[in-house]
C-alpha cells in the first residue's frame, strides 16, 4: 500500500485551506455511494479527517484529552493501536466531535471508521497479537461448578468465598481475581467443608439447618418446583449427612390469639423426595373455636402439629417439601377475599420457615449421588484392595481437577494425604483427606496459558491442548474441562479445527452451556444489579414485596438467550425475537391474562414492544432507579451494552435533576432532561443518550407499560433519536433502527464474549481479531454456532504471547482518551 | 437461602427458633472472654477506620464553635455522650481523592491520600494496613475488613477497577483487601472453623497440613510458570504464609480455650442488626486480642438502599445528589444521624467494655469519616472526620478543631497513626502532623 501513504501524506501537507478541505469532501462523498466503493471513498477520505475535524482540540498546543493528531501521521497507527481503536470508537458512538463543532456527514463518518479499521486490521495482521492471561484463578461461581462436576454436590459459593472483584463488568477477569489472605483462609476452609458435605460423614454431630422462604410469593399458588396440588410452601434439597433419624420444626402458624387467617382449613403437607410422611391440618372451625375458648393453651397445642416431626432419611441429597394441599375452588376460600398487590389480608396461611436437625442415631452413610460420582472408578470390598483403590479415586479426581495428566509428583503428595486420614480412621476418612488437598492445591485453583518450555518475550505460541481444553471448558460451561476433552488432549488432537468445531457443538449441546446465558448474559446485561434496585413499594405496588419480581425477571432472561442459543438462533434474535419466557406473574405485568402458574413456559408476544431484550422487563429495570425511570441510565445501557460505545462518565461537580416537588406542578422525567440538557455543559453528551432512553418511556421503572406519567398526569412521549440522527418514535423503531446496522451491536457481543472467554479486557490489539469474526460470521447471518465456533477457532483464543515489557510509543501520546 | 449451625455448645439458646438474626454476641461475650491486658511498657491501641459513604451535609456535620466548648452537630448529636472521647476535626482536604470518577476510587483513597495513578512503594498504602504491619505482628489477624452492604462492587469508571470503589483497605498500592459483609464468615476468620474448642482444634490441625502442602504445591508451581505469573503467584504464597501465621497464632491463642457464643448465622435481614453484627465482631476481635486493626464501610459507594425504618424510600445514592433541595436535605441528616447512631451504639459497647485499667474506648483510636464532602459536588473539601478514643491518653479529646483551608486530610492519619506508635514520616500527600489533638 505505499500508494496510499503517499497521497495520505501529500494531503495532509497541501491541504491546509479549509476551503480546500471543504471541496474535497464533497467531492469524496458524491463519489461514493454504492458500498463497493466505500474502500476507495474512504482513502480518499483518510487522514485528512483529522485536519478537518479534529486538530481543533487534539493539537501540540492544547493536548485536548493527552492527545494531539496534528503531530502525528498515517505512518504512525500501527504504533498508537489504543488512541486509533478510541478515534473509531468515539466516532461510531458519534461521541467526536462534540456537538457544536463542525461534523461530519455521515457517510463521510462511515467511510473514515471503514478506512480507519482498513489500516488497524493491516496493522493487525502484520503484528497479529493474541495477548496474554496469565495466571489465573477460578472465581467463586466456577469454583462451585466445579465442585459439582468433581464431587456431584451443588454448594452456595457466597456462602463460602469472598466476593469476586469484577473488571469491566464481569467477575472472570484474571488481572482482578487476587490472592489475599483472607481469601486463602475461606478458601482452605471451603475445601474441608465441600468434602465433607460430598462424602457424608456417619460420625456427623447433629445439626440443625434452617431454611426460610426468600422467593417473594404470596404462597396463594401453585409453586414451581413443588409437586403438583400444592400451593405455596418451600422446596429445598437437603444434604443428609448419613442415614439416620431427622426432626423437622416448622415455623410457628399460629401467631396470636387474634384469629387471623385461621377461619379456614390449611391442610399441610411434608414430601421426601415426593413421598408424603406427615401430614396436618392447621385452621378450621375446631381450631377458631379451640383459641377463642382456650387461647395461649390453644395457640400452643395448634403449633404443636408443626413440631418434632420425626423421620427417617438416608444420606445424600434428598428433595424436602413443606407446602399445603390445595383445594378446588369449591371447597376453598382462598380467593374470596381478593387478591391485593402488595398487600392485603388473603386468608391462607404461609410456611415462613422450618428446620431440619441430625441426624440422630446414624447408622451408617448409604450410596449417594455424591458418593457414586466419587467412588465410580471403585470401592474396596476388602483389605488388600483399599490402596489400589484409593490411587484410582484420587487420582482419577485430580485429573479432573488440575486438567492435566496426573504426575507421580502429585500422587505422592496426595497420597500422603491418604495415609494419615487413613491411619486415623480408615479408608473413607483417607479419602476424604486427600480429596481435600485436591481442591487446596494451587493447581486447581489457579490455571496457566504459559508454554510448557520458557521462550523469549514477543514470541507468539499456540497454546498447548490441555490449556485449550480449559479455555474452552470454562468459556462455554463455567467449570473444568471433562473427560472427553482431556482424552482428546491427551491424544493431542484437540486444537484441530475439525476436532474443535465438533466440540463446541458438543458443549454447547450440554445442559452446563445455561452458564452462558445465566453467567456471561446476566453479567453483559447488568441483571447482576437487580439485587440493589430495590422497587419503591409505595409507587410500584405490583412489582414489590410479595409481587417482587426480580428472580423472574433474571429467569426470563436467562431462559430467553438459553433458547436462542440451544437452538441456534441469530445473535441477532436477542434484540428483536417475538418470542419469551413468561410465568404468570411475568405475563400479567406485561398485560397477558392467558397464561396461569408460577413455572416458565414459552410464548408469542402479540405486543411487538416486548420483542427482544430492551422490551424485557430485567434490562428495562436493570436500567432505572428504584423510583422511577431513568431515560440517561437507559440511553447509556443501550450505547454502552448494545452498541459497545459507552458514554464518557459524566465531569464532576453536576447539578442533579431535581425530582417532583409536593404542591408544586409535576413534570416529566423528559421536560426535567430538558432542563438539564440546555447547561452547555451537559448537552454535548445527554444530547446523545437522552433521546435513545426517551423511546422507552412507556415502560416504566419495572417494566410495566404505561401510557400517562403518573404525576404530571400527561401522556408519554416516547420520541427519541439515535446519535446519528435517526428519529424513533418507539420501542419497534428504535429495535428497528439497531438492527438496521448489525454490525455495531454483534462486535459489542463479540467483545464481551471474548472478554469472557479469556479472562481479560479487550484492548486495542484484538480489536483486528473482533472484526474478523464479525466478517466471518455475516455470512449465515450471525448464528451462535457459528460466532462461538469462529471465537474459538480464531488466534486470539488459541494462541498466546509471552508478555514483553511496555515498549515507548514512537510518538509520546498521552493516550488518555475518554 | 439456608443458614446451618450445631447446636452443641452450652449456651445452646442465644436466640428462639424463627427470632431475627440479631447478635447479642458482646453480651453472651463479655462475661466469659477476659479482656486482654495490654501491660507492655508502650501499650499498642486498637485502631478503627469506620467509612461511610457520599460524604456529610457538612452545615449539619460542623459544630458552629470550635475549642471545647461546642455545641454537637445534628448528624453527630448520638456521640454526645462520649464527648470527652471525641475530636472533631474540620477543615481537611483530601486531593488523593478528586478525580472526574468520584465513586470509583472515593472509598480507595480515604485512608492513602493518593491518587490512582502514579502509585509506587507505599504511596498508595492505606493507614490501617500501615498499622497492621506494625500491630498484626502479634496477633492472629493483622486486620479486620467488613462492609455493612455487600452485593455488586463499585467499580472505577476510568480503569482504576473496582478495588478503589469497594474497600478503604489497600495492603499494598495494587492490593485492594475486599471487606466482608457475612458475619458468619467473619466469626470463623477470627476464630477458626468449628463449633466448640475441640472442633476447632482439630480443624486447625488440618488446615496446618493443608497450608504446608499448598505452599509446598506453590512453590512447585513457581517453577514451572513464566515471570509475569510468578508475580500474581507471590500473593499467593504470601497469602500462604499470613494464613501459617495465623493459623499459629490462633492455636496458641485465649480464644482457643473461651467460651465462644454460636457463630452468627448468615447475613441479617436487617441493615441495623448487620451493622451491628459487624460492629460487635470489631469489638470482640479487639476485646480477645485476636486482632488491634479494623475498617469497615457502613454502606458502599452509591447505595441504592432505603430507609424504611425513617420513612425514607428514595434510594441513598439518587437522594445524596440532593441539588440544595431542603427536604433532600434534610432526609440527608436525617441517614447520616442514622448511621452515627449505630456507630454510636459501636462506642457505647468499647465505652463498657473492661481493658487493662481502663476501657475499650479510653485505649482505642477510632476515626469516623467520609472521603465526600458535597454529595451534590462529589468534592473532597471539606471532609467530615471525628476521631473516637483515648488512645492511653495520646488523644486529648473533648474538642472542636477546625484547620484552614487546603490542610491535607493525610496530616489527620499521619497523626493518628503517630499518636497510635506507628511511626511513620509520611503518608500520601502529607504535610505534617496535628499538635492540637
Amino acid at each position: 500500500m505505499p500508494g496510499v501513504f503517499l497521497v495520505n501524506d501529500f494531503r495532509i501537507n497541501a491541504v491546509l485551506g479549509a476551503g480546500l478541505l471543504a471541496a474535497g469532501f464533497c467531492q469524496a462523498v458524491a463519489a461514493a455511494d454504492a458500498p463497493a466503493t466505500t474502500a476507495a471513498r474512504g482513502n480518499a477520505v483518510g487522514w485528512s479527517m483529522f485536519s478537518a475535524y479534529c486538530t481543533e482540540c487534539h493539537n501540540t498546543d492544547d493536548w485536548a484529552g493527552g492527545v494531539a493528531f496534528d503531530a502525528m501521521s498515517e505512518r504512525d497507527i500501527p504504533d498508537n493501536l489504543d488512541v486509533m481503536e478510541k478515534v473509531v470508537r468515539k466516532l461510531r458512538g458519534q461521541q467526536m466531535p462534540p456537538g457544536g463543532h463542525k461534523m461530519p456527514d455521515k457517510a463521510t463518518r462511515a467511510a473514515f471508521i471503514s478506512w480507519m479499521e482498513g489500516r488497524l486490521d493491516q496493522a493487525g495482521a502484520q503484528h497479529e497479537d493474541p495477548g496474554n492471561v496469565g495466571l489465573r484463578r477460578l472465581n467463586r461461581k466456577e469454583y462451585a461448578n466445579a465442585v459439582r462436576d468433581l464431587l456431584g454436590i451443588d454448594i452456595d459459593p457466597a456462602a463460602l468465598l469472598p466476593r469476586d472483584e469484577p473488571r469491566d463488568g464481569l467477575d472472570n477477569i484474571a488481572a482482578a481475581l487476587q490472592v489475599t489472605p483472607s481469601f486463602l483462609d475461606q478458601y482452605i476452609a471451603a475445601a474441608r467443608t465441600v468434602v465433607v458435605a460430598a462424602m457424608g460423614n456417619k460420625d456427623a454431630l447433629p445439626a440443625s439447618t434452617t431454611y426460610r422462604a426468600t422467593k417473594p410469593s404470596t404462597q396463594l399458588f401453585h409453586e414451581d418446583g413443588l409437586p403438583f396440588g400444592t400451593r405455596g410452601g418451600i422446596a429445598v434439597d437437603h444434604n443428609f449427612p448419613a442415614d439416620g433419624e431427622y426432626v423437622l420444626n416448622i415455623a410457628n402458624m399460629a401467631q396470636a390469639l387474634w384469629v387471623y387467617n385461621m377461619e379456614f382449613e390449611n391442610p399441610l403437607v411434608v414430601t421426601l423426595d415426593g413421598k408424603p410422611i406427615y401430614e396436618t391440618s392447621i385452621g378450621g372451625e375446631e381450631d377458631m373455636k379451640a383459641i377463642d375458648q382456650k387461647q395461649d393453651v390453644a395457640v400452643e397445642a395448634i403449633n404443636k402439629r408443626l413440631k418434632d416431626i420425626r423421620f427417617h432419611a438416608t444420606a445424600g441429597v434428598h428433595h424436602f417439601v413443606v407446602a399445603f394441599r390445595h383445594r378446588s375452588f369449591a371447597e376453598s376460600e382462598d380467593r374470596l377475599q381478593m387478591y391485593a398487590p402488595g398487600g392485603g389480608q388473603d386468608r391462607v396461611l404461609r410456611v415462613t420457615s422450618f428446620d431440619i436437625k441430625g441426624p440422630f442415631n446414624a447408622t451408617g452413610v448409604s450410596q449417594t449421588a455424591a458418593r457414586r460420582r466419587i467412588f465410580a472408578a471403585c470401592y474396596p470390598k476388602a483389605a488388600a484392595e483399599e490402596t489400589p483403590c484409593a490411587n484410582k479415586v484420587i487420582a482419577g479426581i485430580a485429573r479432573r481437577a488440575f486438567g492435566r495428566p496426573v504426575t507421580d509428583a502429585d500422587m505422592h503428595g496426595l497420597m500422603h494425604f491418604y495415609a494419615t486420614g487413613y491411619q486415623q480412621a480408615g479408608f473413607d476418612e483417607g479419602i476424604r483427606r486427600a480429596l481435600t488437598a485436591v481442591l487446596a492445591n494451587p493447581n486447581f485453583l489457579f490455571r496457566t496459558d504459559a508454554p510448557a518450555r520458557p521462550l523469549p518475550p514477543g514470541t507468539i505460541y499456540p497454546i498447548d491442548d490441555f490449556t485449550l481444553a480449559s479455555r474452552l471448558s470454562f468459556f462455554l460451561w463455567s467449570s473444568l474441562p471433562d473427560d472427553e476433552l482431556l482424552r482428546l488432549a491427551e491424544a493431542g488432537r484437540l486444537h484441530e479445527p475439525a476436532e474443535l468445531k465438533r466440540q463446541v457443538a458438543r458443549l454447547l449441546a450440554d445442559p452446563r452451556s445455561i452458564s452462558l446465558s445465566n453467567n456471561f448474559g446476566a453479567q453483559w446485561l447488568n441483571l447482576t444489579r437487580l439485587p440493589e434496585i430495590n422497587p419503591d413499594a409505595t409507587i410500584f405496588p405490583y412489582a414489590s414485596g410479595s409481587a417482587d419480581l426480580r428472580d423472574d425477571f433474571v429467569q426470563e432472561v436467562t431462559l430467553f438467550m438459553d433458547d436462542i442459543i440451544r437452538h441456534n438462533g441469530s445473535v441477532l434474535d436477542l434484540l428483536s425475537s417475538p418470542y419469551t419466557f413468561v410465568n404468570e406473574r411475568i405475563a400479567l405485568h406485561y398485560d397477558i391474562n392467558s397464561v396461569r402458574g408460577d413455572q416458565f413456559r414459552k410464548i408469542r408476544l402479540e405486543d411487538s414492544k416486548r420483542w427482544g431484550l430492551l422490551g424485557k422487563g430485567g434490562v428495562l429495570m436493570a436500567s432505572s432507579y428504584p423510583n422511577r425511570t431513568s431515560p440517561v441510565l437507559r440511553g447509556a445501557y443501550v450505547l454502552e451494552r448494545i452498541l459497545g460505545t459507552p458514554p464518557p462518565t459524566p465531569p464532576p461537580a453536576v447539578p442533579a435533576l431535581t425530582e417532583n416537588q409536593p404542591g408544586k406542578k409535576a413534570t416529566t422525567v423528559r421536560e426535567r432532561l430538558e432542563e438539564h440538557r440546555k447547561k452547555p455543559q451537559c448537552f454535548s453528551c445527554h444530547s446523545a443518550i437522552d433521546p435513545i432512553g426517551f423511546t422507552l418511556e412507556g415502560f416504566d421503572a419495572t417494566g410495566k407499560e404505561r401510557s400517562i406519567d403518573r404525576y404530571a398526569r400527561t401522556a408519554i412521549d416516547s420520541l427519541g433519536k439515535l446519535p446519528d440522527g435517526t428519529i424513533v418514535k418507539n420501542p419497534d423503531e428504535l429495535r428497528a433502527a439497531l438492527l438496521a446496522d448489525p454490525v455495531p451491536f454483534v462486535q459489542n457481543l463479540t467483545e464481551r464474549l471474548i472478554a469472557y472467554s479469556l479472562g481479560r479486557v479487550v484492548a486495542a490489539q484484538d480489536m483486528p481479531f473482533v472484526r474478523a469474526i464479525v466478517r466471518a460470521s455475516a455470512a449465515d447471518g450471525y448464528r451462535f454456532d457459528t460466532l462461538l465456533t469462529n471465537i474459538v477457532l480464531s488466534d486470539d483464543f488459541l494462541k498466546a504471547k509471552v508478555p514483553e515489557p511496555p515498549k515507548d510509543p514512537a510518538i509520546k501520546t498521552a493516550a488518555v482518551l475518554n | 437461602m439456608y443458614i446451618s449451625k450445631k447446636f452443641i455448645s452450652r449456651r445452646t439458646v442465644l436466640r428462639g427458633a424463627g427470632a431475627a438474626i440479631a447478635l447479642p454476641l458482646l453480651d453472651a461475650m463479655i462475661p466469659a472472654a477476659t479482656a486482654l491486658a495490654d501491660t507492655a511498657a508502650a501499650p499498642m491501641p486498637r485502631m478503627g477506620f469506620i467509612y461511610f459513604p457520599h460524604g456529610a451535609v457538612m452545615k449539619s456535620w460542623v459544630p458552629e464553635q470550635t475549642g471545647t466548648g461546642y455545641t454537637m452537630s445534628p448528624i453527630l448529636k448520638p456521640l454526645e455522650p462520649y464527648r470527652s472521647k471525641l475530636t472533631i476535626v474540620s477543615g481537611l482536604r483530601n486531593k488523593g481523592g478528586e478525580s472526574s470518577d468520584p465513586h470509583g476510587i472515593m472509598a480507595g483513597t480515604w485512608l492513602s491520600c493518593y491518587g490512582i495513578k502514579d502509585r509506587k512503594d507505599d504511596l498508595g498504602t492505606t493507614a490501617d494496613q500501615l498499622a497492621a504491619r506494625k500491630f498484626g505482628a502479634g496477633t492472629p489477624l493483622p486486620s479486620l475488613e467488613l462492609t455493612g452492604e455487600g452485593g455488586a462492587a463499585t467499580c472505577s469508571q476510568s480503569g482504576g477497577g473496582c478495588g478503589y470503589g469497594s474497600t478503604t483497605a489497600f495492603r499494598t498500592p495494587f492490593q485492594p483487601l475486599p471487606m466482608e459483609d457475612n458475619p458468619r464468615k467473619v466469626f470463623f476468620t477470627l476464630f477458626g472453623q468449628g463449633d466448640d474448642t475441640k472442633e476447632r482444634k482439630q480443624i486447625l490441625g488440618e488446615t496446618g497440613s493443608l497450608l504446608d502442602y499448598a505452599m509446598e504445591q506453590g512453590k512447585d508451581l513457581d517453577t514451572r510458570i513464566g515471570a509475569a505469573d510468578r508475580a500474581r503467584l507471590s500473593d499467593y504464597l504470601d497469602s500462604v504464609r499470613e494464613v501459617e501465621q495465623r493459623v499459629q497464632r490462633l492455636a496458641t491463642s485465649k480464644s482457643m480455650t473461651m467460651d465462644l457464643p454460636n457463630a452468627p448465622e448468615g447475613i441479617p435481614d436487617q441493615f441495623a442488626d448487620e451493622v451491628g453484627a459487624l460492629f460487635d465482631l470489631i469489638a470482640l476481635a479487639w476485646q480477645t486480642g485476636q486482632t488491634r486493626v479494623a475498617s469497615m464501610m457502613i454502606a458502599k459507594e452509591i447505595s441504592m438502599r432505603t430507609y424504611p425504618n425513617l420513612q425514607i424510600t428514595e434510594a441513598f445514592h439518587p437522594l445524596s445528589h440532593h441539588g440544595n433541595d431542603p427536604d433532600k436535605l434534610a432526609k440527608l441528616v436525617q441517614i447520616q444521624n442514622y448511621h452515627t447512631q449505630l456507630f454510636a451504639k459501636f462506642i457505647d459497647k468499647l465505652a463498657k467494655m473492661p481493658d487493662g485499667d481502663g476501657t475499650m474506648l479510653d485505649h482505642a483510636i477510632i476515626l469516623y469519616g467520609s472521603n465526600m464532602s458535597n454529595s451534590d459536588l462529589h468534592n473532597n473539601d471539606p471532609l467530615p472526620n471525628a476521631v473516637l478514643g483515648g488512645g492511653y491518653g495520646r488523644i486529648t479529646g473533648g474538642q472542636h478543631l477546625h484547620y484552614p483551608q487546603d490542610t491535607p486530610h493525610a496530616n489527620l492519619l499521619l497523626t493518628l497513626l503517630n499518636r497510635a506508635g506507628v511511626e511513620t514520616p509520611s503518608l500520601g500527600n502529607s504535610t505534617g502532623q496535628f499538635a492540637e489533638l
